[in-house]
């Protein structure tokens, strides 16, 4: 087990958001988190990141975690080669592949944020997780501003982290491009996970 | 063209001042300008300029060392922030002349008291720049560096730094224009040299046409510095 989730809860305003959240990933799962927007998909990510204190329960992580957010988390002025070696300061030996990675998410490197479509921010910031080499994989709408092309893409480089031992887990709204590797889905229904 | 124009009407308005209060109060502009000639020719304008622009220039520095620890400190531990700030917003609305009445109670006259009176009274915006520069740190990226375990010298540099810069600039660059002045007032009050002291010793004198000299010196002077920041400021605003 590199991440489980114990009896999580989370309350926004008195409204109960999550409520006994139990969840493990082990070393090559992929669990995905289906469902609209609002049912407490990114606040369920960020708890187990440790970005977010539950209100109840805990989280235990054993390895690394890196993760994609919905607004995409760029440093602005820096670009994009730059935005991944600030993320990688600490892991110099991933350090060495940021080009590998650039170039497979079709990236230039002294591109800046600003200067790219919603499409190449999201494959950034993928970018920057994948490269992380992360025990754990938390992507927050990976598939989000793509186009089917680079949605294909994702999920395969997905299938690629989880065939190495990565844990995923990755919350979408769409239900098409389910990596092949992910043989679990669920949601949440009035705070707690349901399978789908 | 606005220049000479400018320049013609000072004089006028020159010649108007020594005909209504008389030549004991207000000397005829060729008079002054050949006072001003002479204290350039003699040098003294550049030393005593100098003098004036370095001890704004430490204590603006000492400012700055100061201002940017404790603005980043605070701003990265809640607790510090509650300590300085209202300590430092207090600090913030008292005149300079306070500071430059304490340092010659505590450093006596000379060349320290422009060089503290300076710091102190820059020191407070200095420092509440960069605390609001720190707190203006987007939290999702602040979010991202801590899971990513981004070095916190590496946070600073790349992530605290390029936020805050902006809001530092516009402190410095206002505390850099009020910088000299405060030392020049300080000079008048409790030193022996500098362009403030001139003042002093030109007034206590009575020698009226020194008085003015030094009154354009240090009005130009003003000019330039504005010019100058203001040339650096929209430099900087366009990287």
């Amino acid at each position: 087990m590199i991440l489980e989730l114990q009896a999580v809860g989370k309350s926004y305003s008195g409204r109960p958001i999550l409520d006994g959240i139990d969840l493990r990933l082990n070393p090559g799962d992929c669990v995905r988190l289906v469902g609209p927007s609002g049912l407490g998909k990114s606040t369920l990510l960020e708890i187990a990141a440790g970005l977010t204190p539950p209100d109840a329960g805990r989280v235990i992580r054993s390895g690394t975690v890196a993760m994609t957010f919905q607004d995409d988390a760029l440093l602005p002025w820096a670009s994009a080669a730059d935005n991944l070696l600030y993320a990688l300061a600490a892991r110099p030996s991933a350090c060495t592949r940021i080009p590998d990675w650039l170039a497979h998410f079709e990236l230039p490197p002294g591109l800046l944020p600003a200067e790219m479509s919603g499409g190449m921010r999201r494959r950034l910031s993928l970018a920057r997780a994948f490269a992380a080499e992360a025990a754990v994989l938390l992507l927050d709408e990976p598939f989000a501003f793509l186009d089917a092309g680079w949605r294909a893409r994702v999920a395969e480089t997905i299938d690629d982290a989880v065939t190495g031992g990565a844990a995923v887990l990755f919350s979408t709204h769409q239900s098409e491009e389910t990596p092949r590797a992910c043989r679990r889905s669920i949601s949440i229904e009035n705070g707690r996970i349901v399978a789908v | 063209m606005i220049a000479p124009v400018l320049a013609v009407l000072c004089i006028a308005l020159g010649y108007g001042a020594t005909a209504v209060f008389g030549t004991a109060m207000v000397p005829p502009p060729p008079e002054i300008l050949g006072r001003l000639l002479a204290l350039v020719l003699g040098g003294e304008i550049a030393a005593e300029g100098l003098r004036t622009l370095g001890r704004g220039l430490a204590g603006v520095a000492a400012a700055n060392l100061v201002g940017i620890v404790l603005g980043l400190a605070a701003g990265a531990w809640a607790p510090a922030a509650r300590v300085f700030r209202p300590l430092l917003a207090a600090l913030n609305a008292c005149p300079p002349v306070v500071w430059i009445a304490l340092a010659m109670v505590w450093i006596g006259s000379g060349g320290g008291t422009p060089v503290f009176a300076v710091a102190a009274a820059t020191l407070p915006p200095l420092f509440l720049a960069v605390l609001e520069g720190v707190h203006a740190v987007d939290p999702r990226l602040a979010a991202m560096s801590r899971l990513y375990g981004v070095p916190t010298t590496t946070q600073l540099r790349r992530l605290v730094a390029p936020t805050a810069l902006p809001f530092w600039r516009a402190a410095f660059a206002h505390t850099a224009a009020a910088a000299w002045k405060v030392a020049a007032v300080a000079e008048f009050l409790g030193s022996s040299d500098g362009i403030g002291a001139s003042i002093y010793w030109a007034y206590r004198r009575l020698e009226m046409a020194d008085l003015y000299a030094w009154a354009l010196t240090i009005m130009l002077l003003g000019v330039a510095i504005d010019a100058g920041l203001a040339r650096a400021g929209g430099r900087g605003a366009a990287r």
